[in-house]
């Protein structure tokens, strides 16, 4: 049987939950914004640092200004979905660099892919429900890397505008 | 002679000697459920505090929350996990806790059912984040669940059995 007071402490600790969730997640460096991007046809969906600890990272919603970026040459693009993946398809000249492999140690991670904080970086995933791009973006944001962005649309969008596909061994 | 005083000697009289056996064993059923279910949300709700964003990603995953409510579902509800969790084990407000937790299992239940009967396949988050897809895992969840809120129901009846001697 459910009495009154049962009820009340219910709402009790539905208040308790709700003071130490909002209170735990605004000081946590892991905290979460309280409204997240949740809408694919606007970029990456993800639900966001919240304020404090926010990195803005450039997003690239354009397929065709990614693409226009690949063919005129500066950009360094990463790939950072796994290596069994990347094998089976990927933007024409793109480095392979997974998210589980990133050493926050710079010299390693420039010694590696050969980048420079200066050079202009795109960084793409499997889609705009990948967020592994935008980690990876911010990480590289956080160690001084100033012209970094995400191509938000990720590899499925690519592929779906019919681009050309570059697989193991036929890259430039 | 006070109503305290009388109903610890109602009590003490009403105990026979085979039934005694019969309380103990209940009183140890009920405490094996409240660290079964305690610790089982608590130990659910570790990682989901520890990295809300992939948390909230598998939120969205399910495809039935609003976009304006992901978020904060993401941050409340491992700390009702938690909370709830803790109030099993320690005692406090332990009949409150576990409507809620009895509740949030129904709304799982109810939540798995959905996606399976339309055919939306879901990460469930449950104890780990990126659990393996697909309808027979999530036929094993619903079972879990299910269990669960057996042994809640069952759990909270024995409370009230306890409020009532």
């Amino acid at each position: 049987m459910i009495f009154k007071r049962d009820i009340i402490g219910c709402f009790f600790l539905l208040i308790i939950c709700v003071m130490l969730s909002f209170g735990v997640n605004a000081l946590s460096p892991n905290g979460i914004a309280l409204r997240g991007q949740w809408n694919p046809d606007q970029g990456v969906v993800m639900a966001g640092a919240n304020k404090a600890h926010a990195v803005d990272v450039m997003q690239i919603n354009n397929p065709f200004k990614v693409k226009r970026l690949v063919e005129s040459g500066p950009a360094v693009v990463l790939d950072v979905r796994r290596p069994d993946i990347y094998d089976l398809g990927h933007i024409p000249g793109a480095l392979n660099f997974p998210l589980d492999d990133f050493e926050e140690d710079e010299k390693a991670l420039l010694s590696k892919i050969k980048i420079t904080p200066e050079d202009e970086i795109i960084v793409y995933c499997a889609g705009v429900t990948c967020q592994d791009s935008h980690t990876f973006a911010t990480r590289l944001v956080e160690m001084g890397f100033t012209h970094v962005a995400v191509y938000a649309g990720g590899f499925a969008e690519w592929e779906e505008m019919g681009f050309d596909v570059a697989v193991q061994g036929t890259d430039p | 002679m006070s109503n305290l005083f009388r109903s610890k000697f109602k009590f003490k009289n009403r105990v026979e000697p085979g039934s005694m056996g019969l309380g103990r064993q209940t009183s140890l059923i009920e405490w094996v459920l409240r660290l079964f279910l305690g610790c089982t949300f608590i130990f659910s709700s570790w990682h989901k505090i520890v990295s809300p964003d992939q948390f909230a990603t598998i939120v969205y995953g399910y495809d039935v929350f609003p976009h304006q409510i992901i978020n904060v579902l993401a941050v409340v509800v491992p700390f009702v996990e938690l909370v709830c969790g803790i109030t099993l084990i320690t005692g406090l407000l332990k009949r409150s806790g576990l409507l809620i937790i009895n509740a949030m299992l129904v709304g799982f239940i109810f939540l798995i059912s959905f996606n399976l009967i339309r055919g939306h396949e879901f990460d469930c988050g449950c104890f780990s984040l990126g659990e393996t897809k697909g309808v027979w895992s999530s036929i094993w969840l619903l079972a879990r669940d299910l269990v669960m809120l057996g042994a809640g129901i069952y759990l909270f009846r024995l409370f009230d059995k306890k409020d009532r001697v």
